[in-house]
């Protein structure tokens, strides 16, 4: 039996690399392959998809785990694997809580995406132990704590300390603290120059 | 001409006494209210009752005193000019520091006691303007703040309550001076440059209704909240900016990310010419040569500029094509809207119904009829089976209805005859969705 793939990725070369897998391998089929996320649940609600190979960020600003997770709401028997090059912490932490089977890092390959697939569609969820590592300024992700992470997010959404403050039930004083630690341990200039590479680097992608 | 007296002794003096005690208390009552209430006639009212009751007080003591030196032959004022000059001193003495003692509590209690003048003194110390008026706009206290705000704004004086509050109605001002409003409070700039709030209080004194008109300096807050609102609009266009360079630098990041396949791939087919010159030098079995062939071909083509991506544009093209490769042919009647919010609540309705129909209704055509202008109407329905029972809104039903609502549009779903989602929603929306 062949199990039927729809590939869900905005960039022309990975995606077809995907489809290059799923090409090649006599276990799948490619239902279809579409450049958004937006439309991967009417695919699959024509019941011709047992597999979902979904990208997280997308150039029309839909958010793959959204996608993600109206397919796992809606249609618990689809796998869905998240593939991407972000590094962002929360990626995981998202995927997870929507009840992804699998995740996948495009550009830190630690076991070939056709295995995770063939060991997905058996029933098990693979999931790296954390993001890849990825430099903004002096520091790595690895050397921040979540809690900076946080508020490296909300400071590359555009929000003020008290807005911050709110949205991640911290005084002001406490938000400073971290911001200030934060342009320690990177050695950038500023916020602005904090938020920029934030999301430069992948570490803290907002809106996701 | 014998007079006939009343005996000392008789009972029946009880009826006279009593009766000057009564008038003479009468009087006191009467003197006492007219001072109270501060009535014209009080001083008047008070000589007349003190005349009164001298004259009667003489009245009964000449009597009385006849009555003595008839049947006694004793004057009754006797005992007094018998008196020695020393008890005579005395008692004018006393009489004096009575007085002296009387006198100085008076002049305290003036001193302590709330009378209306005090009243009006505290309130003209006051910042903010107050005017006391009846329903009929008289009057009752007004302070200096108040009349030199009112002269300041209307260039007239303050004669009845009422007009303050009509002015502020129809901003009938001075030159030079402006009325706003900051939510339902009127506020008026005056040409000096100071801004004032009034408002209007209704309270009850005894059983007349009293409007209260308060008027209170608020320049400094005025001044401070359009600092606050420039640095707020200030802020949003910061964060708008930061927004737009985050969304370039998902972009640069994509286009790195594929800058890096491809300098991959070109690596790849660096090894790949490799090989074919060790094929055309040393040779190779077929498989080989295959291997090369594809190796390369597939390297070519991720090389490849305008490499046909898959269609991500229109969110309404997007869904009929997507539509129409699953089997379904989503037909529409009227205009689909173009304006952002409109357009999101209908093509994420378009969405559900297609999902809908691929999955529930099992049916080929899903039509979509829009209709109206300013409040735009969309019937979504398909030729697929009816639902079996209720339809429960839940998952998209249910995130459609939160959005509809949210850019003050209504959804209604019907079940007989046909499945049917109607959607109304209003062409301008002022706010975001």
């Amino acid at each position: 039996m062949s199990y039927r793939v729809l590939i869900a990725e905005d960039q022309a070369m990975p995606r077809m690399v995907f489809e290059n897998i799923v090409g090649t391998s006599e276990n799948y089929t490619l239902t279809a392959s579409v450049g958004t996320a937006k439309i991967a649940d009417v695919w699959c609600a024509s019941g011709k998809v047992d597999l979902v190979l979904m990208d997280v960020v997308m150039e029309d600003g839909y958010s793959g785990l959204d996608a993600a997770e109206r397919i796992k709401r809606s249609y618990p028997g689809i796998k869905v694997i998240i593939v991407t090059s972000m590094p962002d912490q929360l990626f995981l932490e998202r995927a997870r809580a929507i009840g992804v089977d699998s995740f996948w890092y495009k550009e830190v390959q630690e076991r070939p995406l056709l295995e995770l697939m063939d060991r997905t569609m058996a029933g098990e969820h693979i999931y790296p132990d954390r993001p890849p590592e990825a430099f903004i300024g002096d520091a790595t992700n690895y050397q921040l704590t979540d809690r900076e992470i946080d508020v490296l997010r909300a400071l590359a959404e555009g929000l003020t300390d008290k807005e911050i403050a709110d949205r991640l039930f911290l005084s002001v004083t406490t938000v400073r603290y971290h911001v200030n630690n934060l342009i320690t341990k990177t050695g950038l200039p500023t916020r602005t120059s904090l938020a920029v590479n934030a999301v430069r680097s992948g570490i803290a992608i907002p809106g996701v | 001409m014998i007079k006939t007296y009343l005996p000392l002794d008789s009972p029946l003096w009880a009826i006279p006494l009593t009766a000057s005690f009564v008038l003479f208390m009468i009087s006191v009552g009467l003197a006492a209210f007219n001072i109270r209430y501060r009535r014209k006639s009080r001083y008047l009212v008070t000589a007349v009752m003190m005349l009164l009751s001298y004259m009667m007080f003489q009245i009964m003591v000449l009597y009385i005193s006849d009555i003595i030196v008839t049947q006694t032959m004793r004057r009754f004022t006797s005992a007094v000019a018998e008196l020695s000059w020393q008890q005579g001193l005395l008692m004018f003495t006393v009489y004096v520091i009575a007085d002296l003692i009387l006198y100085k509590d008076a002049l305290d209690f003036r001193d302590r006691t709330i009378v209306p003048m005090s009243i009006k003194e505290a309130v003209d110390s006051l910042e903010s303007g107050l005017c006391f008026y009846r329903s009929d706009g008289m009057i009752v206290l007004k302070n200096r703040a108040m009349e030199e705000l009112f002269y300041k704004a209307t260039g007239t004086v303050l004669r009845t309550g009422l007009e303050f509050p009509e002015r502020l109605k129809t901003g009938e001002l001075a030159p030079g001076c402006r009325l706003s409003h900051a939510g339902d409070i009127p506020l008026v700039t005056l040409a000096d440059g100071t801004v004032w709030a009034g408002r209007v209080d209704r309270i009850v004194i005894g059983k007349t209704n009293i409007s209260m008109l308060i008027a209170d300096d608020v320049t400094e807050v005025y001044t401070k909240t359009l600092v606050l609102e420039r640095a707020n609009e200030e802020l949003d266009r910061l964060h708008s900016d930061l927004l737009r360079i985050n969304s370039e630098i998902v972009s640069s990041t994509i286009q790195r990310e594929i800058l890096n396949a491809r300098l991959r791939i070109h690596d790849e087919f660096g090894s790949a010419l490799l090989s074919i010159r060790k094929y055309l030098t040393a040779g190779g079995t077929e498989e080989e040569l295959r291997d090369i062939e594809k190796g390369l071909s597939l390297n070519i083509s991720f090389l490849r500029e305008g490499y046909p991506a898959p269609k991500t544009g229109d969110d309404y093209g997007l869904l009929i094509d997507t539509g129409r490769t699953l089997g379904v042919e989503v037909s529409v009647t009227g205009e689909l809207p173009e304006e952002e919010i409109p357009k999101k609540v209908i093509s994420t309705a378009m969405h559900e119904c297609l999902t809908n129909t691929i999955r529930h209704a099992g049916g080929d055509i899903l039509s979509v009829s829009v209709t109206g202008d300013r409040i735009i109407t969309a019937v979504f329905t398909n030729n697929g089976s009816q639902p079996k029972g209720p339809v429960s809104e839940t998952g998209g039903l249910r995130s459609l209805r939160a959005l509809t609502e949210k850019a003050g549009g209504t959804m209604t779903v019907e079940t007989e005859p046909a499945f049917t989602v109607t959607i109304t929603v209003p062409r301008e929306v002022s706010y975001v969705v």
